[in-house]
């Protein structure tokens, strides 16, 4: 009786804490700045005081059921705002030239359903990533630096203008190592959002740009069959690249994965990026448990919670990432209908200017003065990337580089 | 080639002189700098990810496994572990270059460079 009243208040806790995990991915998904490995490290900082009141897995599941609605979020303000993180960078092309159509509610709905398709092929994925991948990953690891060079190489190539590519691959590396040479605290911040963030808000400033009223008309929007079908194809294949390559995220293997269909359209590329965005934080959790690899900030806060994880730590976790994942798709869907009924009546350009004057704030608060310089020359060579027409793909050669040095076979 | 045309290709010429400046810039001011010099018993101030620079002597040496070892480090009667894809350092006096984490309520340095001072 007594164990069964402690089981019911384990199962209470753990739905409290995936409720509050998922607020919190909400609100982390909304605000740019605010990113989930922040909250990640604090729960971290603040479990020994957390962890005399509940269990390791109530902690554990907080921050997974952050993790899932943050990527389910994220895509709101990268398509209205043109303010992405890593993850969502490369829709804000895609997503901004459909707000721009008016359709910037479709935009995020595409990468909602692709956010939910991704979540099922998680649960498609976790036995391979439990009973597998550890046997063959051995195998893999030597091979990770010519794996790291074919993807590299694949972006330049597919490219029209390759030598213009190649130079945009080349700058933004050295971009990288600069960076990382320089010991800053948070050292993604200011390049990253350098690259892919301010850069396109000075653009729309700069075009004086105005967003037509959003077409709410169609609500109930149409993605053929074919599109899912593609969609999961296309991912099963991109996304393990991501879950044991390091320094290729989520936009990369939308790439990938968007070659690899026949159909390459916007919805399609927003429906695979969303996609990729979900499973790759889904299944660097689960690659924490059959791997023990930390590829997402998320999964190196968990793994210094859960110094023993059990199957039945594995268990409560797919639940709450299906749960999250449910939570993440419906409250999306209203934020996205709100923003697209406001959107319109706000002066874009002011709107653009607050959020790089934000973004110039949380730059040198978390990365200091020099954090700064790093941001602006990022948000230069995003600059040159946007006017001489290339691909903003390429830019993640500040990624690519640093970690083809570092697997270098010498 | 029109005068807009022409003022584009400018601009798209001056942003990349101002990446290429600051790459520049960056890449120099980074082999200049060096994390700040800490005594490990004052390594509990720190936040999570600050670089420090820290000396001392390793006083044991565990290989994990082949990527992973784990040296332990003592100075004025302080203790810091250290983890690091390194070997051979056992009782040297090393300076040590790394990121300040907290790992089980223990303070440890994960180390990305680590030299012998003679």
């Amino acid at each position: 009786m007594n164990k069964m009243i402690i089981e019911t208040s384990l199962i209470f806790y753990i739905f409290l804490a995936l409720i509050i995990g998922c607020i919190t991915g909400t609100l982390t998904g909304l605000c740019p700045g605010l990113h989930i490995n922040m909250v990640a490290v604090l729960t971290v900082a603040i479990s020994p005081f957390l962890l005399q009141y509940f269990p390791v897995i109530v902690i554990v599941s907080f921050i997974v059921s952050m993790s899932i609605t943050h990527t389910f979020i994220d895509f709101i303000p990268s398509i209205f705002l043109g303010s992405p993180d890593e993850d969502t960078g490369l829709s804000v092309l895609p997503g901004h030239s459909l707000l721009l159509e008016g359709k910037g509610y479709n935009a995020v709905i595409y990468t909602l359903y692709g956010s939910l398709i991704g979540v099922f092929i998680i649960l498609v994925f976790i036995p391979f990533f439990i009973f597998i991948l550890p046997k063959i990953y051995s195998y893999l690891k030597p091979v990770i630096f010519y794996m790291l060079l074919f993807a590299s190489l694949y972006l330049i190539i597919r490219e029209k203008n390759k030598i213009l590519s190649l130079i945009i691959f080349l700058i933004a590396g050295f971009l990288g190592i600069a960076t990382f040479n320089l010991q800053l605290k948070e050292s993604l911040l200011p390049l990253l959002t350098g690259l892919f963030g301010s850069s396109s808000l000075i653009t729309s400033i700069m075009k004086k740009q105005k967003i037509p009223k959003q077409n709410l008309s169609s609500l109930k929007i149409k993605i053929k069959l074919k599109e899912i079908f593609n969609t999961i194809i296309s991912t099963s294949i991109a996304s393990p690249l991501c879950s044991f390559l390091p320094a290729l995220g989520s936009g990369q293997a939308a790439v990938i994965a968007s070659d690899l269909t026949e159909e390459k359209n916007k919805r399609q590329f927003l429906i695979t990026l969303g996609s990729i965005n979900t499973i790759v934080m889904g299944l660097s959790i689960i690659s924490l448990y059959s791997l023990n690899l930390t590829r997402s900030g998320s999964a190196v806060a968990i793994s210094k919670l859960l110094t023993n994880f059990t199957s039945l730590d594995l268990i409560i976790i797919i639940l709450v990432i299906l749960f999250s994942g449910l939570f993440g798709f419906f409250i999306g869907i209203k934020l996205a209908k709100f923003f697209a009924l406001r959107i319109h009546k706000i002066n874009y350009s002011n709107l653009s200017l607050f959020i790089l004057l934000f973004l110039i704030i949380l730059v040198i608060s978390f990365s200091g003065l020099l954090g700064l310089v790093v941001f602006i020359t990022a948000t230069f060579l995003g600059l040159f990337t946007i006017l001489s027409g290339s691909r903003r793909t390429l830019l993640m050669g500040c990624l690519m580089i640093p970690a083809l040095l570092l697997y270098l076979p010498i | 080639m029109s005068k807009k045309e022409k003022n584009y290709k400018e601009l798209c010429n001056l942003y990349l002189l101002f990446s290429i400046a600051g790459i520049l810039f960056l890449l120099i001011f980074s082999y200049f700098i060096k994390p700040k010099q800490i005594n490990i018993c004052n390594l509990k101030e720190l936040e999570e990810n600050d670089y420090v620079l820290v000396y001392g002597k390793i006083t044991s040496e565990k290989n994990l496994t082949k990527d992973l070892t784990i040296l332990s480090l003592e100075n004025s009667s302080c203790k810091i572990e250290i983890t690091c894809n390194c070997y051979g350092f056992f009782n040297k006096t090393v300076s040590v270059i790394g990121k300040i984490s907290y790992y089980q309520n223990k303070t440890k340095i994960n180390a990305e460079k680590i030299q012998e001072v003679k």
